[in-house]
């Protein structure tokens, strides 16, 4: 460290964690060679889909697509994007866990990866609630049973049009992006999880001090 | 245009029970992680090539090599 | 050099401590060319696409709100019902507990009630708010308003008296427009004042929680019609019930939210379906505890002993890495 201002010190602590060559790499290890890694992407891109059709939803207004075929095809690709973001979401989860790629201190990353897949669920909740037509009133009539009966619902009230847009819209949306930035930022800090039974050199690690973690 | 409004569809018996549509989203999610696993994936450039590419063309510090 | 004897890329210089354990992270074996950007790119379009594709091909579902008035046209009995058991303060609303009010229908998780300790934040007085109060602004209406005194200064018992003996009318008559005189009290002409301002579509706009011009929070309106039977049997046409697996329902044949798939699963099982039991009396609150222990537990996995080997157990990753293995 030869900085001595604060911002100085952020630079190097930056660049000492992520050099640029690990920022934006292009090479990667070998061993990152299955289908199987394409569903983090794959999850990314179609939250990119939602959030984009969730902006035009937002600019139409809350009554829009109930009165505009335009703006019910653009919430059936934001129903639909969000139905691919779950289903990508969920077999990256499958392949993470059965990879363990938790080991090697990525155990953040794994958390990270769990509470933004709780968080999208409480979002996806409050984007139900706000459709403004029989499946809010359902779905608000049955969630505030849930939510008043672990006092959640003193905060939260589902029956509350007006609260549960903003948090659609504005507070959950921001939620699941700073943690999934935080997930991706500690994948470029970590790297890729090697194979089990490699370490981080290619090389088979020795049994005895093999640990999954 | 397929219209999946009306009357849903369920399969299931007795207390187990779903809709064809969430049922199909399983089945079609397991199906996309088996493939996923054994399809096989295209063999790109290995980038050791191309490293020593360019170490022939700059000096590499001696003390970063394992 | 590996084992292979292939030459390994060289690690990236860093002025990383030599402690660091961020270091340690860095891939130094074989690598392979790779374009994060144009991944990105493709899987962005690739995604786009299916989902212009599915919109497209399937739409989504729109299924109109139901509103008082709707209510009142379709089942004026139950609607009629409805309101006599608020005068009677024996609704679901009437009876419900925190945040709503203190009548001590509250779940536990056995010595705490974390519903009643969050407390009445959004107070709802059923018979005020539901029927006194909407109809109070009918100042012209002098026997409405009439009937209105008599109920709101009548002795508790009496009013239960009234409400007993015009619902068990009801029950017996087949229908309210059939019942003969009796001792009801006013509750005869509050409900079917309540019934003539809900079919006018009056009710929908005379109970909001706020303003009433700005009527974003539907509170009010939701417990009542909640109260009723009708908006519980429209969704249980549609397969929403809970003893049908309708948290990951939707309407038609769209696919719902089936990543709530174990939240559902329990809701199922007998102890939470056996009637009389503590467990069914307090299911939302024991399954959402169990949930969230259980989302904790998932975002552990890491160090959950035994869980976290699983993935050896089962090597699924032998046929993921397989090229890999196959080489070193």
């Amino acid at each position: 460290m030869t900085a001595t201002s604060w911002t100085g010190k952020l630079r190097e602590r930056t660049l000492e964690a992520v050099p640029a060559d690990q920022l934006l790499p292009d090479t990667q290890p070998a061993y990152v060679a299955s289908w199987i890694y394409v569903f983090g992407v794959a999850s990314l891109s179609a939250l990119v889909v939602v959030v984009a059709t969730g902006v035009v939803l937002t600019v139409g207004g809350l009554s829009w697509w109930h009165q505009s075929t335009l703006g019910h095809f653009v919430n059936s690709l934001h129903l639909w994007s969000v139905q691919l973001f779950f289903t990508f979401m969920v077999i990256h989860i499958w392949g993470k866990f059965w990879m363990a790629a938790w080991r090697g201190h990525r155990a953040l990353t794994w958390i990270t990866g769990v509470v933004s897949f709780l968080v999208s669920m409480a979002t996806a909740l409050t984007g139900y609630l706000i459709q403004t037509n029989f499946e809010s009133q359902w779905i608000s009539a049955e969630a505030k049973d849930g939510l008043n009966s672990v006092g959640a619902g003193a905060v939260m009230n589902v029956m509350d049009i007006g609260q549960m847009v903003l948090w659609h819209v504005a507070l959950l949306p921001l939620g699941v992006g700073v943690i999934v930035v935080a997930h991706i930022v500690l994948i470029r800090l970590r790297g890729v999880a090697p194979p089990i039974g490699f370490g981080v050199d290619g090389n088979a690690l020795d049994q005895a001090k093999a640990d999954p973690r | 245009m397929i219209d999946l409004n009306g009357i849903g569809h369920y399969v299931g018996n007795g207390w187990l029970q779903i809709s064809v549509a969430n049922l199909a989203i399983t089945v079609v999610m397991f199906l996309i992680f088996a493939m996923a696993l054994v399809a096989p994936f295209p063999r790109g450039r290995d980038a050791t090539d191309l490293s020593q590419r360019h170490d022939a063309q700059r000096p590499i510090d001696s003390g970063t090599q394992s | 050099m590996t084992t292979t004897g292939i030459p390994q890329t060289p690690t990236p210089t860093s002025n990383a401590s030599p402690g660091s354990r961020l270091k340690e992270g860095y891939w130094s074996g074989p690598t392979r060319h790779y374009d994060l950007l144009k991944e990105g790119a493709i899987a962005l379009t690739v995604v786009s696409l299916l989902t212009v594709v599915l919109a497209a091909l399937f739409s989504s579902p729109d299924v109109a709100a139901v509103s008082l008035q709707q209510w009142a046209q379709a089942r004026p009995d139950d609607f009629i019902a409805t309101t006599v058991h608020e005068l009677a303060g024996d609704s679901t609303s009437a009876g419900y507990g925190a945040p709503y009010n203190e009548a001590g229908g509250d779940q536990s998780l056995g010595p705490i009630s974390p519903q009643r300790l969050a407390g009445v934040t959004h107070p709802v007085d059923p018979v005020n708010d539901f029927v006194v109060s909407p109809l109070s602004m009918q100042k012209d209406n002098g026997p409405l308003q009439g009937a209105l005194k008599q109920w709101t200064t009548a002795d508790p018992s009496q009013q239960a008296t009234w409400t007993k003996n015009y619902l068990d009318a009801i029950d017996k008559a087949g229908s309210y427009d059939k019942v003969e005189t009796g001792d009801f009290g006013p509750a005869p002409q509050i409900a079917k004042a309540e019934l003539t301002l809900a079919l006018s579509g009056g009710l929908d706009s005379a109970m909001p929680a706020q303003s009433p011009f700005y009527p974003v929070n539907t509170t009010r309106a939701m417990l009542f019609l909640a109260d009723g039977s009708y908006l519980d049997d429209l969704a249980g046409e549609q397969h929403l019930h809970g003893n049908t697996w309708g948290m990951m329902n939707t309407v038609g044949d769209f696919p719902g939210q089936t990543w709530l798939w174990l939240v559902s699963l329990i809701y199922q099982l007998p102890a939470f379906t056996t009637p009389d039991t503590f467990l069914a009396a307090n299911a939302d609150a024991v399954i959402l505890t169990l949930v969230g222990v259980l989302s904790l537990g998932f975002a552990m996995v890491p160090f959950l002993p035994g869980i976290r080997s699983i993935p050896r157990w089962i090597p699924l990753y032998r046929i993921i890495w397989r090229d890999w293995y196959s080489r070193h």
